[in-house]
């Protein structure tokens, strides 16, 4: 095992436990600081991969971001961090029988399949070819996501909204 | 370093839209407070706009933007009937949303952005574009479905369906990761073609990523077993809206799902054709038997349209080639008859309520018989009569299924439609048959809702006594999917 697996397994145990603690915990304010070291991992995984750029924005975004928000909403929400998030259980059974032979099929075709490589090389700095490409190729899915993110505004404005007594 | 030069001209009527969308919005910023913007007068010239454009592209041969969208005969012909789809929902609109007092601006912008995010669905010719047109889409919608404030159901069903949603997005896009995995490119094109070759290391990827965008897909068409928020969502949301997602995401989601499955997966059809028989045969089943027992009309359509989207899956199945030509046939078809019915429950809403049992609409013929002429209209294409756009519709899904070898399937299609004959008939016989109950407690039909429910009364007739025009416009359009 070369030092890049090793460092690869590292990252992947990280992602993947504090992922599972994110789902597991029971009090929310466990699962928010667990979801930290997911982001980390992942931006960790994509730095491994050479998209350095993508590892940054996953930084700045999630972490710098959303979980800051995340945690700003847990804590300044009345009563919100010791409340007991496990809900009923229905479908028990279905339920398990059903992740169990996802996950099954899931991991068999990832272990059966032949996955293809690059040439071993991580790409020099990306940013500037998906700048080119976001302004190029992509320029309309990239300004379609920004109609995407005024819907989302607007919807969550709509939905926030104190109701008019009218 | 200069820019690389983009031709967007193929996205005018998207951009049009996309433009009305923000203007209606900045003119509510600058009406006055407590009053409402003539959203609907600019979202109607708006979407008129956009339909000469799409008349002006159609002229100049469509075109190409950058290989992500493209704007062939197959995505012009879902332009006119996705922009003739916003037309009638802005039509009903007004008085609707007078009636249960949930008049708002950002009502006609967000059915507008999400209309654009079905243009996007259905001309995307790149997985990951087609990602971000669905998610435009459907982010609207889940807004516009808990637009009733003051209605848990209208609440109920705006978190019902962004939760189903959002699962169902994570699934199209485990599905769009497999397949860039197994061909190393999000373009259709290129994914059809890496396909073609295929190696034994990179099949069980590719099916398992085919899998998956069925399932994601199956949500978005509401096809039985990924069904179950469809009669929830349909009933709680604003009437107005269960007519554009039972016509528009329908067609959208079909159109995006044919794109997908004609172009990137034929090779696989082997393996998918199987899956797609089996969801048409259960979606067929149990949207009838639902439907059966629902006395809330709006549910009773909700389930409707689940038995629909599997009449259309068993053409499905029969594509690439005269599959898709009865589909794009069919969800004209569908999108006129579905307008129509939710329409006509609109159209007589008043003070916040509007009819929703049979009792509701008992011998409406007597009081309203212009509007209880056109809902029996409706209520006969979906059953499948002759002389209805349903009927032509449905013989050609089902003589797609034969010519395609799954006869079993337009076997199932036939003994279902004579099932839900029952429950729509019903609704006819309680309209013309029985006396109504009560004093008269709805609203006299608005004319601008007069006008939608006549046009697409219209379409109904027109299609089924001459369906050539527009099957001749259906077979050039699937042709260019070819």
């Amino acid at each position: 095992m070369n030092a890049e697996a090793a460092v690869f397994y590292v990252l992947a145990a990280i992602t993947v436990g504090s992922a599972a603690v994110v789902v597991l915990a029971r009090s929310l304010i466990y699962s928010a600081f667990a979801l930290l070291f997911t982001f980390v991992g992942v931006a960790g995984l994509y730095l491994l991969l050479g998209a350095d750029f993508l590892a940054a924005t996953q930084l700045l975004i999630y972490v710098g971001g959303i979980l800051v928000l995340l945690l700003f909403g847990v804590m300044l929400t009345h009563k919100l961090y010791d409340l007991d998030l496990r809900s009923e259980v229905t479908q028990f059974l279905p339920g398990v029988i059903v992740s169990i032979g996802l996950f099954a099929v899931l991991a068999l075709t990832a272990w059966r399949t032949d996955w293809a490589g690059g040439d071993g090389r991580a790409p020099a700095a990306t940013t500037r070819e998906i700048g080119q490409l976001f302004m190029g190729r992509y320029l309309l899915p990239f300004e379609a996501a920004s109609i995407l993110l005024l819907v989302a505004l607007m919807g969550a404005a709509m939905i926030v909204r104190r109701k008019r007594s009218a | 370093m200069t820019p690389p030069v983009v031709d967007v001209l193929p996205a005018i009527p998207a951009l049009i839209l996309a433009v009305t969308g923000l203007a209606v919005l900045l003119a509510q910023a600058f009406t006055p407070r407590g009053q409402a913007a003539p959203g609907a007068p600019f979202s109607l010239a708006g979407l008129l706009a956009a339909l000469v454009a799409v008349y002006l592209l159609a002229a100049r041969g469509g075109g190409d933007l950058g290989g992500t969208y493209v704007v062939d005969a197959f995505s012009l012909y879902f332009h006119a009937l996705i922009i003739g789809v916003g037309l009638v929902v802005v039509l009903l609109s007004p008085s609707y949303l007078r009636a249960t007092g949930i008049d708002r601006g950002e009502y006609y912008t967000l059915v507008l952005f999400s209309l654009v995010g079905m243009l996007g669905l259905v001309s995307c010719r790149e997985l990951v574009s087609l990602f971000v047109s669905l998610e435009v889409m459907s982010v609207a919608l889940y807004a516009l479905a808990g637009l009733h404030r003051a209605r848990p159901e209208s609440q109920e069903a705006a978190l019902k369906y962004f939760i189903t949603g959002a699962f169902s997005s994570g699934f199209l896009l485990y599905g769009i990761a497999l397949l860039y995995g197994a061909s190393g490119s999000t373009s259709l094109v290129a994914v059809g073609a890496a396909l073609r070759t295929p190696g034994p290391a990179t099949a069980a990827l590719a099916t398992m990523g085919t899998g998956l965008l069925l399932v994601g897909f199956g949500f978005k068409v509401a096809s039985v077993p990924f069904h179950m928020w469809a009669p929830d969502v349909y009933e709680g949301a604003p009437t107005t809206i269960t007519a554009l997602m039972s016509a528009g995401v329908k067609a959208a989601a079909f159109g995006a799902l044919l794109r997908v499955f004609g172009q990137a997966l034929p090779a696989l059809a082997a393996s998918w054709q199987p899956a797609v028989a089996a969801l048409a045969v259960v979606t067929m089943v149990v949207g009838n038997l639902g439907a059966l027992a629902q006395s809330n009309l709006k549910r009773m359509l909700a389930y409707s349209s689940v038995a629909h989207a599997g009449y259309l899956l068993a053409a499905v199945v029969a594509a690439p080639g005269i599959g898709v030509e009865a589909v794009l046939f069919y969800l004209v078809a569908y999108a006129a008859v579905n307008l129509g019915g939710f329409g006509a429950l609109a159209a007589l809403a008043r003070q916040g309520r509007e009819p929703l049992s049979l009792d509701d609409v008992a011998g409406l013929a007597s009081r309203r018989p212009a509007l209880a002429a056109a809902l029996a209209v409706y209520l006969i294409s979906l059953t499948g009569v002759p002389v209805s756009a349903g009927f032509v519709g449905k013989f050609f899904l089902f003589r797609a299924a034969v010519n395609a070898g799954w006869t079993s399937l337009a076997v199932i299609g036939v003994l279902m439609s004579v099932v839900s004959a029952y429950y729509y008939l019903r609704v006819v016989v309680a309209m013309y048959m029985r006396e109504p109950l009560g004093e008269d407690a709805w609203a006299p039909v608005p004319p601008s809702a007069g006008l939608a429910l006549g046009l697409s009364a219209a379409v109904v007739l027109a299609l089924g006594v001459h369906p050539e025009p527009v099957l001749t416009w259906a077979r050039l359009a699937a042709r260019s999917l070819l």
